[in-house]
């Protein structure tokens, strides 16, 4: 697997203006993207997401460090541009234009032309299942139809790399479910993917690797599968909650109670046996015992929780 | 590193193009200050053409006009001591310089000096004499032909007059300079800030609106308040030309229509136009000044000229020879075609048959299509018959010897005799008025002084031209004869006289008024 | 023949970008409420000056009063051309860049491949050209409105307005420059119309100059003498007399009235007109330089 994209302790500062203080928006970041992967690149709002993907399309300037683009440092170099589609964050696209007008223009900027721009057109139109609107003027869209022309004029010129700034939000469910769709094929073509989102079911869902990134750091990265271990062990039992409460102090935590039955969890494997012959003697009946696998939420909330605490005992 | 170098390139190439701006600009600058140094020798050449050279002969030719076309035979047998011709010389000598007529205005002298220095300057630069008379001067001609090639404008912003140019600047700074009132040139030097300015076309919007309100009061009859908002029009908007022509056509028919004649003895002596005028005629002369600030400010607009010569100076005032130059200058410049016309008659009014009839036959020529031409070309060609008659007849009066007495009359009778034929020939009644004229003068120098006045008191019916001319006559074969005269010829000369004598007694007391 | 082609696309694939972005800004910004409004008052001014005569009462000299007329509607409309072309010229200059930064258009146009300096000559260009269609526009009615009077073609009447575009170019260009710094419309049309004010009244410092009793720099003799006899008002008097200097002065187009007055040949006017373009060209260049100097290393 190729690097795509890669950042080297790349940082960012915005110099405060009449003497206030500097803002350091990241902080010697690594970033590895590669390629043919879905990368979720997850972070509360102003830990520097956005900061990052204006980097990488040198929207803004490093303040240090370095970034690699398809092996090239010149990331404004035609090469590097023509390959890679950007679809901003609740972008503004001409509404008195028609859709396939709109994607002429996007066309013409990457210097295509002719016929060979509505071949492109067609193509992304259809990739985008956005054919039969083509005609009509983008004031009748819908905002999922917006959003899906946006996907469409970042991918005019087939391009290999795509930068996603939170392309579902604002979306009903049905809007959404169709986009994640749509990147999952394009992810399914070989395209590389770099989504910076906050809804974490959906990057779970489709993502390949994450980043988590918190107060400009980015606190850790990997394959998803990597970082969401099983972990846990959870056992159902039925019973009375006199019974629960003997289990108090054994490490068993009980979870959640819904009339008779019990959701009990135990830290890992090695206590699953140790702890259903607590449960038998506390004469709880056993229903299930199943492994349980920690959500990237929850992975979200203790990463950045850390960052959080760490950070403010730094400012204390 | 390389930023910052891409940065200073940058910024270099921006001072570079800033400072081409400045070099640019300071082009912008002498060609600007270069076209009001061109406007205002524009300007003084008008003034040169027009009220610049008046010589002696010139002033006598006005003031015999100006004469109520009485003869000087007349005022003598009236026993009025001072012709208007002996006037003309008594100016002529040594008053002549404080008469001039008074266009620059006082404090403000430099017009003229700096004019003269530019006269010698541009001769030099063109290989020809520098000390030139200005009338004469290439410079001149060219600009008061409207510089059609652009070579007085060439000589405004070239090296030659340079010297001229910075003296201009200085002047004008100083305000010492009469002919460079346009406000566009004013403001250029003027101090602070004029925020009229930055909405430049305001000032001219505005004038429109206060014409617009002249318009509104003349229609209300509120004349006396057309005036100043006249002023005001022209002050906002100097290149209005045609709020000078209306304007001053207000003031000089609209306005006087209604008033009558004032007696000569309440007239008033007008110095800047040497005349004497009544409450009628100070209107006129209002519209002369009117007319002559547009002239200034808009000095290759013919209409001012023509409007200034034929309306204001023929019809109004009676003042051919004025009305020439005016109409002269008007010709010089793009003009339409019944201008030229308008000139060769008043040079027929005045005297100047043999001027009008060359002008008449060069556009007989340009036109060969228009049918007044052959005949105001017979009539001139009648006239200057005639004139030579008058002048061979008056010889014979004065000459000692009989024998050349008898020769000249029989000349000055030939000379009539063409004359005659060529009216006859006219077959119009200002011919027929013309033959009677000279019938008339034919049996008076036989003595026959009855038959000549009946002669002539039918005659003034049979042509209009000739009706006052025949008055005229009239009295002058009765006071020839000792014919007593009528009421009305007695009241015609008493007013003559009562005219003359106040005339005498204002020149006196600007005589003494120029040598205080 | 298809080299031909090739190569002269080539040549021009550089400003292919440009042009896209030119005729988008120009179609985006023909739309915009504003520019329509001043539009539409305009129009209704040059429409309405041509009823001003009906204020002149007919019994005036009947040529006079044609004439009157014909310089009422003139008068009227040049004024209203040039003030209402400033304001549209400002107002869209000011706008086209802060924007595009506010709808986000622009992150997807730069981070295609689209250099800065390509983007913002589209942009100016765009600007220039929906100045042009409104001048054009203006100029139009104006024009139909004087040949319907007059029945003659009147030819002085377009060169004044294609002078006056000139004078919008300058202004446009600055106006412009200070829109690539800001993030909102509303700095750089206060800007421009501060532009379009200074450069109005640039005489005015040269009159500080003066009466500072400062001699020009010709007069300079060197910082020895500047220490010698030194004082503050020389000081200002330089610093005003040199700013007069470099600074664009919007006086000079006056001359847009004057080719309205004077009669066609005018030996001074025809001298001054190509000096007038290109000093307008000048500037404008340099005030396009200065919005990329701006412009080509911001954050956005």
């Amino acid at each position: 697997m190729s690097v795509i994209i890669e950042t080297r302790k790349l940082s960012k500062t915005y110099e405060g203006a009449f003497g206030s203080q500097d803002v350091v928006a990241l902080k010697d970041l690594d970033l590895v993207v590669h390629g043919g992967e879905i990368y979720g690149y997850l972070g509360p709002n102003g830990s520097g997401k956005t900061t990052t993907i204006k980097l990488l399309l040198a929207l803004i300037f490093p303040t240090s460090g370095e970034i690699e683009i398809l092996g090239e440092k010149n990331i404004t170099a035609r090469k590097v541009r023509q390959n890679i589609g950007y679809l901003p964050e609740g972008a503004y696209y001409p509404d008195f234009l028609k859709g396939e007008e709109v994607l002429r223009f996007y066309g013409r900027l990457y210097g295509l032309g002719g016929k060979d721009l509505e071949r492109r057109i067609d193509a992304v139109m259809d990739t985008v299942g956005m054919t039969h609107a083509r005609k009509r003027l983008l004031r009748g869209y819908s905002k999922g139809m917006r959003q899906r022309i946006g996907l469409a004029q970042a991918l005019i010129s087939d391009p290999q790399i795509l930068i996603l700034d939170e392309p579902t939000t604002g979306l009903d469910p049905i809007a959404r479910k169709e986009i994640r769709d749509i990147l999952a094929r394009l992810r399914d073509e070989g395209k590389t993917l770099l989504i910076s989102s906050h809804e974490l079911l959906e990057v779970e869902l489709i993502c390949n690797r994450i980043g988590i990134l918190s107060y400009g750091v980015l606190q850790t990265q990997g394959a998803i599968d990597e970082l969401l271990t099983d972990r846990e062990i959870s056992i159902l039992v039925a019973g009375t909650e006199q019974g629960a409460a003997q289990l108090e102090g054994t490490g068993i935590t009980v979870e959640d109670t819904v009339g008779d039955r019990i959701k009990l969890r135990v830290p890992d494997e090695t206590h699953v046996y140790d702890a259903l012959a607590r449960c038998k003697a506390a004469g709880l009946q056993l229903v299930s015992v199943a492994p349980r696998r920690e959500t990237l939420e929850e992975l979200f909330v203790r990463v950045v929780g850390a960052a959080e605490a760490a950070a403010r005992k730094a400012a204390v | 590193m390389r930023q910052r170098a891409v940065n200073i390139a940058l910024l270099f190439a921006l001072l570079a193009l800033l400072a081409i701006g400045t070099l640019q600009g300071g082009r912008l600058r002498h060609l600007r200050e270069s076209e009001r140094f061109y406007r205002w020798m524009d300007s003084v050449t008008a003034d040169v053409y027009l009220a610049g050279e008046e010589d002696q002969g010139d002033i006598a030719r006005r003031f015999s006009a100006q004469a109520l076309s009485i003869t000087a035979d007349a005022l003598a047998s009236a026993a009025v001591p001072p012709t208007p011709a002996s006037v003309a010389a008594a100016l002529g000598s040594g008053a002549i310089g404080a008469l001039s007529r008074p266009t620059l205005e006082s404090g403000m002298p430099k017009d003229r000096e700096l004019f003269r220095q530019v006269v010698a300057s541009t001769q030099r630069a063109l290989g020809g004499a520098p000390d030139t008379p200005e009338g004469d001067a290439e410079i001149v001609r060219l600009l008061g032909e409207g510089d059609p090639d652009g070579r007085a404008w060439a000589l405004a912003k070239g090296p030659e007059l340079a010297g001229a140019r910075g003296d201009f600047h200085r002047y004008l700074r100083a305000r010492q300079l009469a002919f460079a009132r346009d406000v566009d040139i004013v403001e250029a030097q003027s101090s602070g800030v004029n925020l009229f300015n930055v909405f430049f076309g305001f000032r001219k919007v505005a004038a429109n609106f206060v014409w617009l309100q002249v318009d509104k009061y003349w229609h209300m009859g509120m004349t006396h308040r057309m005036l100043p908002l006249m002023k005001t029009t022209v002050m906002l908007d100097p290149k209005f030309v045609d709020a000078y022509l209306v304007g001053a056509w207000h003031l000089g028919y609209n306005l006087t229509a209604g008033m009558g004649e004032t007696k000569p003895q309440d007239k008033e002596w007008l110095p800047k136009h040497r005349a004497l005028v009544g409450e009628k005629e100070k209107f006129y002369y209002l519209a002369v000044d009117y007319l002559d600030d547009g002239i200034r400010n808009n000095p290759r607009e013919y209409k001012l000229y023509f409007e200034q010569g034929f309306v204001h100076y023929r019809n109004k005032i009676g003042d051919y020879p004025n009305a020439i130059k005016y109409l002269t200058q008007a010709t010089r410049l793009p003009h339409e075609r019944w201008v030229p016309r308008q000139l060769y008659q008043c040079l027929e009014l005045n005297g100047q048959y043999q001027e009008a009839l060359r002008g008449w036959r060069d556009y007989l020529r340009r036109f060969p299509d228009n049918i007044v031409a052959p005949r105001f070309i017979k009539r001139n060609e009648g006239l200057l018959e005639e004139q030579e008659g008058d002048r061979l007849l008056a010889e014979a009066r004065a000459a000692e010897d009989p024998e050349t007495r008898r020769e000249k009359r029989q000349l000055a009778f030939r000379a009539y005799d063409k004359a005659k034929a060529i009216y006859r020939e006219m077959e119009e009644a200002f011919g027929v008025g013309r033959m009677y004229r000279l019938e008339a003068l034919t049996l008076a120098e036989e003595g026959r002084y009855l038959e000549a006045i009946a002669l002539l008191e039918h005659a003034r019916w049979q042509s209009s031209a000739f009706w006052e001319e025949a008055s005229n006559l009239i009295i002058e074969y009765k006071q020839r004869a000792g014919i007593p005269l009528s009421t009305s010829e007695k009241k015609a000369v008493l007013r003559i006289q009562d005219e003359e004598l106040r005339r005498r007694t204002l020149e006196q007391r600007l005589r003494e008024e120029s040598r205080e | 023949m298809s080299s031909v082609a090739v190569s002269a696309g080539g040549l021009l694939t550089p400003l292919r970008g440009p042009w896209t972005i030119a005729w988008y800004t120009y179609r985006e910004g023909i739309r915009k409420k504003t520019l329509v409004g001043f539009l539409i008052l305009s129009l209704l001014v040059i429409f309405g000056s041509s009823f001003m005569g009906a204020f002149l009462n007919p019994t005036t000299v009947g040529d006079v009063e044609k004439d009157i007329d014909l310089k009422l509607i003139k008068d009227i409309c040049v004024t209203s051309i040039s003030i209402f072309g400033i304001l549209i010229t400002i107002f869209v200059s000011a706008s086209a860049v802060p924007t595009e930064l506010e709808n986000r258009v622009v992150y997807t146009i730069l981070s295609k491949p689209v250099r800065r300096f390509q983007y913002l000559l589209g942009k100016f260009a765009g600007v220039q050209l929906i100045v042009l269609v409104n001048l054009g526009l203006m100029g139009a009615l104006f024009f139909l409105l004087l040949y319907f009077r007059q029945g003659v073609m009147p030819t002085l009447l377009l060169w004044s307005i294609f002078f006056t575009y000139f004078e919008f170019l300058i202004v446009s260009a600055f106006t412009f420059a200070i829109s690539c710094t800001a993030t909102s419309a509303v700095l750089p049309t206060i800007g421009g119309l501060f532009v379009w004010i200074t450069g109005s009244l640039t005489e005015y410092l040269k009159d500080v100059g003066v009466r500072s009793g400062w001699k020009g720099w010709a007069g300079f003799e060197g910082p020895s003498d500047l220490m010698e006899h030194f004082s503050v008002e020389k000081l200002v008097g330089g610093l005003a007399e040199s700013l007069f200097r470099v600074l664009p002065n919007l006086q000079e187009y006056n001359l847009k009235m004057q080719i309205l007055d004077k009669p066609p040949n005018d030996p001074p006017t025809i001298d001054l007109i190509p000096q007038l373009i290109i000093y307008g060209l000048v500037y404008a260049a340099s005030g396009f330089i200065l919005a990329y100097l701006f412009y080509r290393r911001k954050e956005i």
